[in-house]
């Protein structure tokens, strides 16, 4: 069997990769696609990193693992909103991870976003989107930790998450020149830590399946398109931009020998899948959704809640921001700036503030209906096009999923602050998400040089399944690319289909009767109907 | 409340707690105890707040711990919090 090694670089786009491989940036890089097969990859309904990369790891949509944004909005009583950060324990569906180890296979799976708190599995995981001082105590196993934070360029300041910096590529001011060297240097360091852990498991575990996200990609994008996007002008030679420019080519370069190093360990009998969370574009101004709600009636902003006067989108203290908002007299609202949704207030109890659920429809409806006419100065709308969650996320989460899925005119995300200007041009040009991800693969029995139309980014867990000569689940949304196999190999290895996955909530359950007499079963199970586990 | 219940989840949360700072560089001299506080004792961050709730909700099994009721008072977030707060949260919530 072939080894599988998946490096997810978030929010990589053939746009900018393509110029970056003819001009002979990523050498390594442009290899892999040579002699393998490339295609888009078509992320989630909102290209956006937490369900995304959920949805390539499960094979199911938001609508059933649940994960719709970083954060996790609630009700959590009248009038009083609240959101959390999203953790494993909030995703619905069951994870290749899990999957490949119910086999009896070994995964290796690095920096995933929404993997903290994972349930127990046969592998190795060291979460994402985990502050530096608990990631030691959130690694899987914990033995692991003592073997990999001595390996060199492992930093866990540097791999771990920051929050001031992670939020940065979301604020609209532009680093200075030297700030911004020394913030690729970090992004570069970031990435070294991942690799170095992801060379370990290659080198010294049995793993059938290593997964890495390198998270540089996204955020250099998010700070510098103007710089390396592909519609920005040439610099002039020797000016600070041109400079800057060739800084952050350097991450590519350095990141396209982190590729070459990875494939060469796992060896020329592996597979390597190179996919992408969603794919990136410009954006040149920013829509206030909660101002254009508030002006239509449907939120109400406390006195003195202030206006944005400085380009923000969003906020590291969503409770301060969710103070400024009278819930009291609050209908429809949106939570974050990063879902593009809009959350529609239902009182279902007396005396509850909200719509009554009788006009739930009416509303909703005649939200869209506004949002569609409106327009900016010019006359052009702004918002082009408006999903419900029924259309969107259909599956057993849908009811915590976003009323309302925006997609603005510019690509770019909300703002959820009040503004004198419902739509206002940006300072400058950023980078932020869009559908069209990337996929490569190469290697053993992968076919040479082959160009396929778009895929959904739910065809990577099936696909990976295959590959690790695996059977699929039945319940699995997307297909095995089975295109990129070569047909011998196809002919030989039939793709095999399976009972549906197990529902994660099930997965503590297997394990309690897993190893026990009926007896000690029977005191577990009694014990976690106590604790209100079971109903 | 159930002596046993409340001492139990006293002594997971000081547990969970005492893991998860054990390499962090705090001036906090003595060990965890229930009048410890989260952030002036232990220099927690918000984030870290949140995932210590995720922690505690996986070593105690609660599959919905809602935080949020212990994370304000009044109308208002609170600034700091004691482990014996949080352990008396986590003690009624296994009981209910």
């Amino acid at each position: 069997m072939s080894r599988t090694l998946l490096l997810g670089l978030d929010g990589a786009t053939f746009t900018l990769l393509d110029r970056l491989i003819e001009d002979g940036l990523m050498p390594f890089t442009k290899q892999l696609v040579e002699r393998g097969v490339r295609a888009p990859l078509m992320s989630t309904p909102c290209p956006l990193t937490p369900p995304a990369w959920t949805s390539m790891m499960t094979g199911r949509g938001p609508g059933e693992h649940g994960i719709f944004d970083f954060t996790l909005t609630k009700e959590v009583e009248r009038n009083r909103i609240s959101a959390r950060m999203t953790t494993a324990r909030d995703v619905q569906s069951e994870t290749i991870w899990s999957i490949v180890g119910r086999s009896g296979k070994k995964s290796g799976i690095l920096n995933f976003p929404v993997t903290f708190l994972s349930r127990p599995f046969n592998g190795y995981l060291v979460p994402g989107y985990v502050t530096p001082r608990v990631l030691r105590t959130s690694v899987h196993p914990r033995e692991l930790w003592d073997e990999i934070s001595n390996l060199p360029g492992f930093d866990a300041k540097d791999v771990a998450w920051d929050m001031d910096v992670g939020m940065a590529p979301l604020d609209s001011q532009r680093m200075a020149a030297e700030d911004l060297i020394g913030w690729v240097e970090y992004l570069k360091r970031k990435d070294a830590g991942w690799h170095a852990v992801a060379r370990y498991l290659l080198e010294q575990t049995p793993c059938d399946l290593v997964a890495v996200v390198f998270e540089g990609v996204d955020r250099l994008q998010h700070m510098t398109w103007d710089l390396i996007g592909p519609e920005s002008p040439l610099p002039g030679v020797g000016s600070t931009e041109q400079k800057l420019r060739d800084h952050c080519y350097s991450y590519f370069r350095s990141l396209d020998k982190r590729i070459e190093d990875l494939c060469t360990v796992a060896g020329p009998s592996a597979r390597v899948f190179i996919a992408s969370d969603h794919g990136f574009g410009s954006t040149h101004e920013i829509f206030y959704v909660n101002a254009w709600l508030a002006r239509n009636g449907y939120l109400c902003w406390k006195e003195g809640a202030g206006i944005d006067t400085s380009g923000r989108l969003t906020t590291g203290s969503l409770r301060q921001f969710y103070e400024s908002i009278d819930w009291a007299r609050t209908v429809a609202y949106a939570s974050t700036a990063t879902s593009n949704g809009i959350y529609l207030r239902v009182a279902n109890n007396a005396g509850d503030a909200g719509l009554p659920p009788e006009r739930y429809n009416e509303v909703r409806l005649e939200i869209m209906r506004r949002l569609r006419a409106y327009t900016d100065r010019a006359g052009s709308p702004v918002v082009t096009k408006i999903v419900t969650r029924e259309e969107a996320f259909p599956g057993k989460a849908m009811d915590q999923a976003p009323d309302l899925t925006l997609t603005l005119r510019d690509g770019g995300f909300v703002s959820i602050f009040d503004s004198d200007d419902i739509v206002k041009p940006r300072p400058e040009i950023k980078g932020t998400h869009r559908a069209e991800g990337i996929f490569i693969a190469n290697g053993h029995d992968i076919v040479a040089g082959r160009e396929l139309g778009p895929l959904s980014i739910l065809d990577v867990a099936p696909t990976l399944l295959y590959s690790l000569e695996l059977s699929i689940p039945e319940n699995l949304e997307g297909a095995c690319v089975a295109e990129i196999f070569a047909p011998d190999y196809l002919r030989s290895h039939p793709i095999r289909f399976c009972e549906p996955t197990h529902d994660p909530e099930d997965e503590v359950l297997d394990k309690v009767g897993g190893d026990m007499d009926r007896a000690e079963e029977e005191v577990v199970l009694d014990r976690l109907k106590a604790l209100g586990y079971m109903q | 409340m159930n002596t046993n219940v409340k001492q139990s989840a006293l002594d997971g949360v000081v547990h969970i707690l005492s893991d998860m700072t054990s390499d962090w560089d705090l001036d906090f001299a003595g060990g965890i105890t229930g009048d410890t506080r989260l952030v002036a004792d232990l220099s927690f961050e918000s984030v870290e707040i949140v995932q210590l709730m995720g922690a505690i909700e996986k070593h105690f099994q609660l599959s919905n711990l809602a935080a949020e009721e212990l994370l304000m008072r009044n109308d208002r977030y609170v600034e700091d919090l004691t482990v014996s707060e949080i352990a008396d949260f986590v003690a009624e919530r296994v009981r209910s």
